[in-house]
């Protein structure tokens, strides 16, 4: 299956890329082959054990293609690795910094992995902790910060190479909502720039947010690719997406049946515009305050339990 | 100027060590607590082993050139630790000089030994010598020094009575009738001596701290791939070989470190506590190569562990259980010298070892680089083995 993400000339392109694993029965990858366009924003979705990870490491060089090829910015990764893995940065779903170092060395030893000039390094210091949020952290021990801070810091390493493309690999995995809206903000702050950013995350919610292409993939295999509008006019057209006031306890809002929810959202399937004051209803009899309520458009959540539905019924 | 990602995994390393405290103290301090007690605690062991002289505290009533003669014979002979008394002592201030000493014996030499001592029959009952032995002198020692010093007091005779009937005793004749009999241990190396307690433990436990950085490395390396840092790593164009020696540089400081501290001790510290000074003798380029091959060695022996072991947990005991095993077999914590000829020929198998016999070469025979040239290239040849096969081995852990 092969499709490019976006409109406009591909940035990455990925062609019939097979991998698998030495002792393994079965390949993690067979024959994937897709492009993403420059400056987009590529959701990459798939199960536990789909081969997203396994993706990853060779599109950023962490593994040696077997078959196949991905070229970035037109240089194969066949032919000159280097400079593919120059074009890019990681930001693992792992915490992948030193814990025992403050903010600031941990910054300044990957800005020695990349042989940074002086001149660089001062520039690509004050915009990764600027978009991390780190000022005030910079000198305390990584150990020490909370869950968010740790992962702003995770980011703003990967940012230090000024990488043409970012790969993002649950970025936004185990904190809390604050802080997961100021990492998609600065995500979405680098997307403006153009910057081209791969995203993986199980938060359906972000990656509708984010990504304007999408990939599903399941046991080393594409399920579904295109872009997010065709996507999720395909598999999912209605849901309730509402926005509350202030934060409204969990448990309350349960008889609802929320595909996906955080504090201040949550998204409720619904069949037809005629449950629609049951819903509000129902939510105002629970003491939720609702400040927005969007009606029509396609959830993400939903759509991608259909493709990888659709594909275990195929 | 760019940055060096040499210099950034060299200094990272050192502020994740320097966070160690602890770990890092222990590098230096247990071995330095090893050399200190075991130099002290051995010394009487390895110096009844070693060859220092039985103590014998002479009185001379006579202080005349025959006296000095015979004073000078026992003291030119090896097996005695000879001191003039300063005073004539009585009976009971011999015994109590004697008790609490390291003297063995203590010889009085009679008032007329110079007047007597080339009587042919006299008349005398008095002895010309008395020997006292301590109370712990054994009877075995007594016989022995009791026929050394017979044999000093004929001797002299000899000469008196053939300078008495004319014959001039030849210059050289003394010095030449000590080579006529050879002794050789059969413990020690072709031709050598057997080291002393500081001698023995300094080097010993010197290698053995040099070996022990495989803990910390081994944990360092591996929460660095528990955190994902290598993975992270792996997409960036450091290296493994960048990577390994930023990583490892650090320790080779902290090796030269322990070399230079754990050799000061043994000169200045050991000295201090009672024990004798360490006497750093052969050539110092000659100590600088052995101590750098010795690090790459155990740098290379660090990175092996790092690479196979799994867990820090997995790690901390396969470096420390293997550090044991190299020091036991080794002659670390049993002097080589005394283990049987079966033994030795397996010490002969540990890195430790060939760092040990590498130091006592220097040490106790004046060695030079020609001389250790044969531990130098052991050391060099395990060292390099190890870090290639470690890069072998990791090769498929940047498949995963």
């Amino acid at each position: 299956m092969s499709a490019e993400s976006a409109a406009g000339a591909p940035f990455l392109s990925a062609t019939d890329v097979t991998y698998r694993y030495r002792g393994a029965a079965r390949e993690a990858l067979e024959g994937v082959s897709f492009q993403i366009a420059q400056g987009a924003c590529f959701g990459l979705l798939g199960p536990n054990g789909a081969g997203k990870t396994t993706l990853f490491s060779l599109m950023t060089g962490a593994l040696a293609l077997q078959g196949g090829d991905i070229r970035v910015g037109g240089v194969s990764a066949c032919s000159d690795l280097p400079k593919v893995r120059a074009m890019g940065a990681l930001a693992p779903q792992d915490l992948a910094f030193y814990p025992g170092l403050t903010g600031r060395q941990n910054l300044s030893f990957f800005a020695g992995v990349y042989r940074m000039d002086a001149k660089t390094w001062r520039k690509q210091f004050d915009e990764a902790v600027a978009v991390g949020q780190l000022h005030a952290l910079l000198d305390r021990r990584a150990e020490t910060y909370s869950g968010g801070e740790k992962r702003r810091l995770n980011l703003a390493i990967a940012l230090l190479n000024a990488p043409r493309i970012l790969y993002l690999d649950e970025p936004t995995v185990g904190i809390d909502a604050r802080s997961r809206r100021a990492i998609v903000d600065a995500i979405a702050g680098l997307k403006a720039q153009g910057v081209t950013i791969v995203y993986t995350s199980h938060y359906m919610e972000e990656v509708e947010q984010l990504c304007d292409a999408l990939m599903v993939v399941d046991e080393g295999r594409i399920v579904a690719i295109g872009g997010k509008q065709e996507l999720l006019q395909r598999y999912a057209p209605s849901a309730l997406i509402v926005t509350l006031d202030e934060p409204a306890r969990r448990d309350s809002l349960v008889a609802l049946q929320p595909a996906w929810q955080d504090d201040l959202h949550l998204t409720v399937p619904i069949a037809s515009a005629t449950e629609l004051p049951r819903v509000l209803n129902a939510m105002t009899a629970a003491g939720a305050k609702v400040a927005t309520a969007r009606y029509g458009a396609a959830r993400l959540e939903q759509a991608y339990l259909a493709m990888i539905g659709a594909r275990e019924a195929a | 100027m760019r940055r060096s990602a040499l210099l950034a995994s060299f200094v990272k390393e050192l502020r994740l060590l320097a966070r160690d405290v602890h770990g890092l103290a222990l590098l230096f301090v247990l071995p330095l607590v090893f050399i200190l007690v075991m130099s002290l605690a051995l010394q009487d062991l390895f110096e009844a082993r070693a060859g220092r002289g039985i103590g014998v505290l002479v009185i001379d009533r006579a202080d005349g050139p025959q006296s000095q003669d015979l004073y000078a014979r026992l003291a030119a002979n090896e097996a005695f630790s000879v001191r003039r008394s300063e005073t004539v002592p009585n009976d009971a201030d011999m015994r109590r000089l004697l008790r609490g000493s390291a003297n063995a014996f203590a010889i009085d030499i009679a008032a007329d030994y110079e007047t007597r001592i080339a009587e042919l029959a006299s008349e005398n009952p008095e002895p010309l010598v008395r020997v006292t032995a301590a109370s712990d002198t054994t009877k075995q020692t007594e016989l022995i020094f009791v026929a050394a010093l017979q044999g000093a007091v004929e001797r002299q005779r000899a000469a008196l009575l053939m300078t008495r009937i004319g014959y001039l005793v030849p210059e050289g004749e003394e010095a030449a009738s000590e080579r006529r009999i050879a002794v050789s241990y059969a413990y020690a190396p072709a031709g050598g001596a057997a080291p002393t307690a500081v001698q023995q433990n300094v080097p010993a436990w010197l290698v053995f701290a040099l070996f022990f950085v495989a803990i910390p490395f081994s944990n360092s390396f591996i929460r660095e791939r528990q955190v994902g840092a290598q993975r992270r790593l792996r997409t960036t164009n450091i290296g493994a070989f960048t990577q390994f020696f930023g990583k490892l540089a650090p320790y080779f400081v902290i090796n030269q470190l322990q070399v230079a501290l754990m050799l000061a001790a043994g000169v200045y510290l050991v000295p201090l506590l009672g024990g004798h000074a360490l006497q750093l003798n052969g050539s110092v380029f000659a100590l600088i190569a052995l101590s750098v091959t010795l690090s790459l060695a155990a740098l290379g022996y660090a990175l092996l562990i790092a690479v196979t072991a799994k867990t820090t947990e997995q790690a901390s005991l396969t470096a420390g259980l293997g550090n044991i095993v190299l020091a036991v077999i080794g002659g670390v914590m049993v002097p080589k010298f005394v283990m049987p000829e079966a033994m030795q020929q397996i010490a002969d198998l540990s890195p430790m070892s060939w760092g040990v016999d590498g130091f006592l070469e220097l040490f106790l025979r004046n060695g030079g680089v020609v001389d250790i040239w044969p531990e130098l290239a052991k050391l060099a040849a395990f060292g390099l083995f190890a870090l290639a096969l470690a890069r072998v081995l990791y090769r498929p852990q940047e498949q995963t």
